[in-house]
């Protein structure tokens, strides 16, 4: 296996509030290879954006650590942190707020290489012009402003501006959430093609579990800031283990009137985060429930093909 | 024959008089009999919100003025009900479920307050129909709900809230414009299945208005796509889904990832859906369309395809997609 871009180890982001701490995340460990898409699936209110901002470095962990090619970011020098900047770039789900809109195309996508600094305004140009064919713009469009632009093709600029730096891990949150359907494929598509052929990593977050099978190698469920369940897109996707994974499944409705009916429909609602469950976070809603999960919280285990947080599944009910 | 609770004929909202204006709405004719769901399903732009708000008469002023058609429920048009008859129907006839629930309602006035003033309009002002009116949409310990303001609820909550107001009078129809949008897919399964409950208990009608073919197949009898301010195919859902005859809905349906298979591309309609005021002369698709033939530069008109499936386009597609 290739060396992982970005690794993250126990990583964890509490809130101070009043009368005690937000766990918005909570020992996140997984790693980014190059070439592979992971997946990053849960509800408003896992912790998503949290691990997303992160990454960023828009925020700091309250535990653990991210490390870009073995080296820990906290212990990162301003060269170590600019390479890590150029390397790691995000598209962002509303592409009317991450588009300055006083600011033309040409310079929305130069940005990140005068950041990087090291290439001559010619350079920067030609990059430009490259980036725009790849995402399905001409070099036509570089003189205009944002609003001049669809929801669509707002979004391939963003992904242009994010190619710009030839980076080698893409943070994608929610890329397509804001778009119509016909424009999510095109969009999914782009990105796809463009992990395949520059040997992209990418950590693709998603509330849709048809999306994610698409984009996706790997995928990571969360629910309440902790990791419950991961494994291969394939199984995760169709057949998985945790049964709040089973609930997003179900609930992925499928475009077939006759689909089969839902062996366990969702139930219930998010708990609050700032008063979250004893024991498994899961266990309010889960239809397996029993005393134990109320009690024990059950650790992320190995199991054939992918790990699983429960103990219905570790235990073998 | 059953008449239809509502029908709908050639209506069309343009922006401004006179016939070149930019037309949102384009010649829609619709039936809806009476505990029928119908879903309305198109890209943003299409149509749908102004067809929903239409009904009711919502649409701004300006709009207004460039309406032309008819929108027959129960007999009577609601395009030329006076005032008085127009506010009962509103509510107590037909009723609406919007996107998001905190927009709906009232920020400073507690959840009891709301539902009670929708069921005052009927005389049933009492706490009893009121904490009735919650339990019924599933609101757990309703009578202490009733003092909670929109802000203490959760986006499901609220929606089940927008829900009992909306059903407070007992409507024979309600309009539902994207309502589990703004929902976490968990909750919207809940809140869907909820619709499914109250649309048995009140039978009701309801026009479902969504992007969603997932929900379309879980809650709607009959679908209409709409593109471009047209209703381009109108049929029962099961064969919508197998045999969708415009290359339009066959496009979007095939380009709708699912959890069961992972292909290398997902098949994709180019271009984007035009702007209102930039709509192409003839089949407003034919510039994306993958059918496309000279004839297509003549608009085509509605034709059955089967009793009970109808087009809008010159060349119909054969067989499962």
């Amino acid at each position: 296996m290739s060396e992982a871009i970005l690794e993250t180890e126990g990583l964890g982001r509490a809130f101070k509030v009043k009368g005690g701490a937000l766990h918005a995340l909570s020992d996140v460990t997984l790693s980014c290879p190059a070439g592979r898409s992971i997946g990053i699936v849960g509800e408003s209110g896992c912790g998503k954006t949290t691990l997303n901002r992160l990454l960023l470095l828009l925020d700091r962990p309250t535990s653990g650590t991210v490390r870009f090619k073995g080296r820990d970011l906290a212990t990162l020098d301003t060269a170590g942190l600019r390479a890590y900047r150029t390397a790691v770039q995000p598209v962002f789900q509303n592409p009317y707020s991450s588009l300055n809109p006083r600011m033309k195309v040409r310079r929305i996508i130069a940005e990140p290489l005068k950041a990087a600094g090291r290439m001559s305004r010619a350079e920067i140009d030609a990059r430009v012009a490259e980036v725009l064919e790849q995402v399905g713009l001409s070099v036509k469009v570089a003189d205009r402003l944002p609003s001049e632009f669809s929801g669509g093709q707002r979004q391939r600029i963003a992904i242009a501006r994010a190619l710009a730096s030839r980076p080698e891990l893409l943070l994608l949150d929610e890329p397509v959430s804001s778009q119509d359907i016909s424009i999510q494929a095109q969009i999914l598509n782009i990105l796809k093609d463009l992990q395949a052929e520059y040997g992209l990593a990418t950590l693709f977050v998603s509330h849709d579990l048809a999306t994610v099978r698409f984009m996706c190698d790997e995928v990571r469920v969360i629910y309440l800031g902790r990791i419950v369940e991961e494994g291969p897109a394939a199984k995760i996707c169709t057949a998985p283990d945790h049964p709040y994974t089973a609930a997003l499944l179900a609930a992925a409705l499928p475009a077939n009137p006759d689909a089969a009916e839902v062996e366990t429909p969702p139930m219930g609602e998010l708990p609050s985060p700032l008063n979250p469950p004893t024991g498994c976070a899961y266990h309010t809603r889960c239809p397996f429930a029993r005393e134990v999960c109320a009690t024990t919280r059950p650790e992320l285990t190995a199991t054939a093909e992918g790990k699983v947080a429960c103990h219905k599944i570790t235990e073998g009910w | 024959m059953t008449q239809p609770l509502l029908s709908i004929r050639d209506l069309t909202v343009r922006v401004g008089k006179g016939a070149k204006a930019p037309a949102i709405l384009d010649g829609v004719s619709l039936d809806l009999m009476p505990g029928e769901t119908l879903g309305l399903v198109g890209e943003s732009g299409s149509g749908k919100s102004t067809l929903g708000m239409s009904v009711l008469r919502l649409v701004p002023q300006a709009l207004a003025a460039g309406t032309t058609g008819s929108i027959v429920y129960r007999g009577e048009d609601v395009l030329k009900m006076p005032g008085r008859k127009l506010r009962h129907i509103r509510g107590e006839e037909i009723s609406m479920i919007l996107q998001d629930p905190m927009a709906s309602l009232n920020p400073v006035q507690s959840i009891g307050v709301q539902l009670r003033e929708a069921l005052a309009r009927v005389g049933r002002d009492t706490p009893a129909a009121a904490e009735a009116a919650l339990a019924e949409v599933n609101i757990p310990s309703p009578a202490e709900r009733l003092r909670s303001y929109p802000h203490q609820l959760s986006g499901g909550m609220r929606q089940r809230v927008v829900s009992a107001i909306g059903l407070a009078q007992d409507p024979r129809l309600l309009i539902c414009d994207e309502p589990t949008t703004a929902l976490d897919a968990t909750i919207q399964f809940q809140f869907l299945e909820l619709l499914k409950q109250l649309r048995a208990a009140h039978d009701m009608a309801m026009l479902f208005i969504t992007h969603d073919f997932g929900v379309v197949a879980r809650i709607c009898d009959r679908v209409a796509v709409m593109y471009a301010g047209q209703i381009v195919e109108t049929g029962p859902v099961r064969e919508i889904f197998a045999r969708p005859a415009h290359p339009y809905t066959r496009a979007l349906l095939g380009s709708v990832p699912a959890t069961d298979r992972a292909p290398d591309r997902l098949p994709v309609i180019e271009g984007q859906p035009p702007s209102v005021g930039d709509r192409p002369e003839g089949c407003p698709f034919h510039p994306r369309c993958s059918a496309m033939t000279e004839a297509c530069k003549v608009a085509p008109s509605v034709t059955p395809l089967r009793p009970d499936h109808t087009l809008r386009c010159h060349h119909p597609q054969e067989g499962a997609p």
